[in-house]
């Protein structure tokens, strides 16, 4: 989840709220009393189906489900160990979950015009200031498409985004684009395939911002 | 580890508990630890006190945050669930598992690093919510892991291995929640299995949050002359309080005491604690004369021992936030969640 200052701390207006009554919460993977007299040995980092996500039990099931959380070097049994194989094994299902949890994070959200040929990249409470922006640059005859990245790891969909379009702006709200550098270490997107669009000033994003920075970079381009 | 891992051995004459368990049913994997460490005799102190109160392993977690100490969630009661937070964050992680299942019983182990230093703020707050739990320091005066510098709780003038002597005033355990409402609170030494193994029951069955200081020494950084938490020095300077005996079953001392100075706490399962003061004048359900006690052994090097102050009549957390007597845990989606119709009810309650 990202937030920040402007999300946290002010007051927004939302759409009225609505509970949808049949929801049921999945706790994924649990396994109960009778799924543990099946086992043989319960291993609560053992990953059977290759999704790298373990079966857990929750604490009171009985004793053949306890286990212990540790941080130290542990094997797929939960036990203690320093042998190196089994410390990788268990490390390289990390990557399988990380990889994993891409396809099951929310999607991100987006504002779409036909023929775009710029690509608006934000997150965060920039959403509201880039999308009138957007608005904005269509008055100047810029079209602009807005993606605003919902999750982390990021999902297929993101790098698609970026990769459609000729001109790439990431807006966001710190010093060192740190959205960007993330999009390319975990896509491999070169960094300069995205121009970084930065306010820090600690007053919320405007659109004023985004709108100069783009008609900015275009006209240098066209220069 | 290249140690060979040895096949569970049970003598027949193994004794039994009311669970039909034997005291090797609540042991846990080999300690890691130096050989003589002091968390290794409380770790044999937690196998005697959960075996004799016959706690039923899948019915206990062990808490714990890092540091040796920690260590010890992994040596004892290995049937029980065991978690080992991030440093310092064990009586948050124990609070929130205690909220969701309160029909468990927490035993959480820390350190003086753990407890005093990075976690401090934690700790202060599982005491302020009372939440039901052993909590159990085993207090060395050094961060043993990190090799040897002095800890939170290290006396003015105790020295290091090398010699430099510590000028900052320590963080005493018992004093600080003795200070902010804590329930329970004891001192014990690991080298004193005796006092200690009482102390922890009593601890457990108590309903609230019950502090347990042990003096468990460091025998790798901390048991030399220029220390105040080496064995010598607490089996010297120990000034036991109060004698604490755990009773299983209250009906057991109906009969009056020949001993006057025994005071019988009742305790919220039915058991009870025989508390029997060492001075005539020391009273242990008395909050302020037990802080006096506690520093006027301090100011003398001495080390109170024993079961300092107990209040059995105070209310856990679950009873200060009104939770259900069921665990949460067991209580059906479909009853706690109160649904659209509040959520309705709540928005219009904003217009």
């Amino acid at each position: 989840m990202a937030t920040d200052l402007d999300i946290g701390m002010n007051d927004w207006m939302v759409k009225r709220l609505t509970w949808d009554d049949s929801y049921r919460p999945d706790h994924g993977k649990v396994l109960d009393a009778a799924a543990l007299e099946k086992l043989k040995r319960f291993s609560r980092y053992h990953d059977v189906d290759g999704d790298g996500i373990a079966a857990r039990t929750l604490p009171g099931v009985g004793g053949k489900g306890a286990y212990f959380v540790r941080g130290s070097g542990h094997d797929k049994h939960a036990a203690y160990t320093e042998d190196s194989d089994a410390y990788r094994e268990l490390v390289d299902r990390l990557k399988r979950k990380f990889d994993h949890a891409a396809t099951l994070v929310p999607r991100p959200a987006y504002t779409r015009r036909p023929n775009a040929d710029v690509g608006l990249v934000t997150l965060g409470s920039c959403d509201a200031a880039v999308r009138e922006a957007a608005d904005r640059l269509a008055d100047q005859e810029i079209i602009v498409d807005v993606m605003r990245i919902r999750s982390f790891p990021f999902a297929d969909e993101v790098r698609e985004f970026i990769e459609a379009y000729d001109s790439v702006f990431v807006i966001e709200q710190n010093r060192d684009g740190q959205v960007r550098t993330l999009l390319t270490a975990e896509l491999g997107i070169p960094r300069d395939a995205m121009t970084p669009i930065l306010d820090y000033g600690g007053m919320p994003l405007t659109a004023r911002v985004v709108v100069e920075a783009v008609t900015g970079a275009l006209s240098e381009v066209t220069a | 580890m290249t140690s060979i891992v040895k096949p569970p051995v049970r003598h027949p004459s193994l004794r039994t508990n009311t669970l039909g368990l034997t005291l090797r049913d609540y042991e846990g994997v080999m300690s890691t630890l130096c050989a003589g460490c002091g968390h290794d005799s409380v770790t044999a102190a937690l196998v005697q006190a959960a075996w004799e109160l016959a706690l039923e392993p899948h019915r206990a977690a062990k808490m714990s945050g890092i540091g040796c100490s920690s260590k010890t969630t992994a040596y004892f009661m290995k049937q029980s669930h065991g978690f080992n937070s991030v440093h310092g964050r064990m009586p948050s992680v124990t609070t929130g598992a205690a909220a969701a299942n309160r029909g468990l019983t927490y035993i959480g182990i820390s350190g003086d690093g753990d407890s005093l230093s990075i976690g401090i703020g934690q700790l202060a707050h599982a005491i302020r919510r009372n939440v039901d739990m052993l909590y159990v320091i085993e207090n060395n005066g050094v961060y043993g892991l990190t090799k040897g510098q002095f800890s939170a709780s290290a006396d003015v003038g105790s020295t290091s291995k090398r010699g430099e002597a510590n000028e900052m005033s320590p963080i005493d355990p018992v004093l600080l929640a003795l200070s902010i409402g804590a329930t329970f609170v004891a001192r014990s030494f690991s080298g004193d299995k005796k006092q200690l193994v009482p102390i922890l029951k009593a601890g457990i069955a108590h309903k609230g949050f019950a502090l347990v200081d042990v003096i468990s020494p460091c025998v790798t950084f901390n048991d030399h002359d220029g220390s105040t938490k080496s064995y010598l020095y607490t089996r010297e300077h120990e000034v036991e309080a109060v004698h604490a005996h755990y009773v299983p079953v209250l009906s057991e001392i109906s009969l009056p005491d020949s001993d006057d100075a025994v005071r019988v706490v009742a305790m919220h399962d039915g058991s009870a604690v025989r508390l029997r003061p060492t001075a005539t004048d020391y009273d242990p359900t008395d909050r302020t004369s037990a802080e006096a006690h506690v520093r006027a052994c301090q100011d003398r090097g001495e080390i109170a021992t024993g079961l300092l102050f107990v209040d059995e009549k105070s209310r856990d957390m679950h009873e200060l936030l009104k939770t259900p007597d069921r665990p949460l845990i067991d209580i059906p989606f479909e009853q706690l969640c109160p649904g659209s119709a509040a959520l309705e009810a709540l928005m219009d309650g904003h217009r």
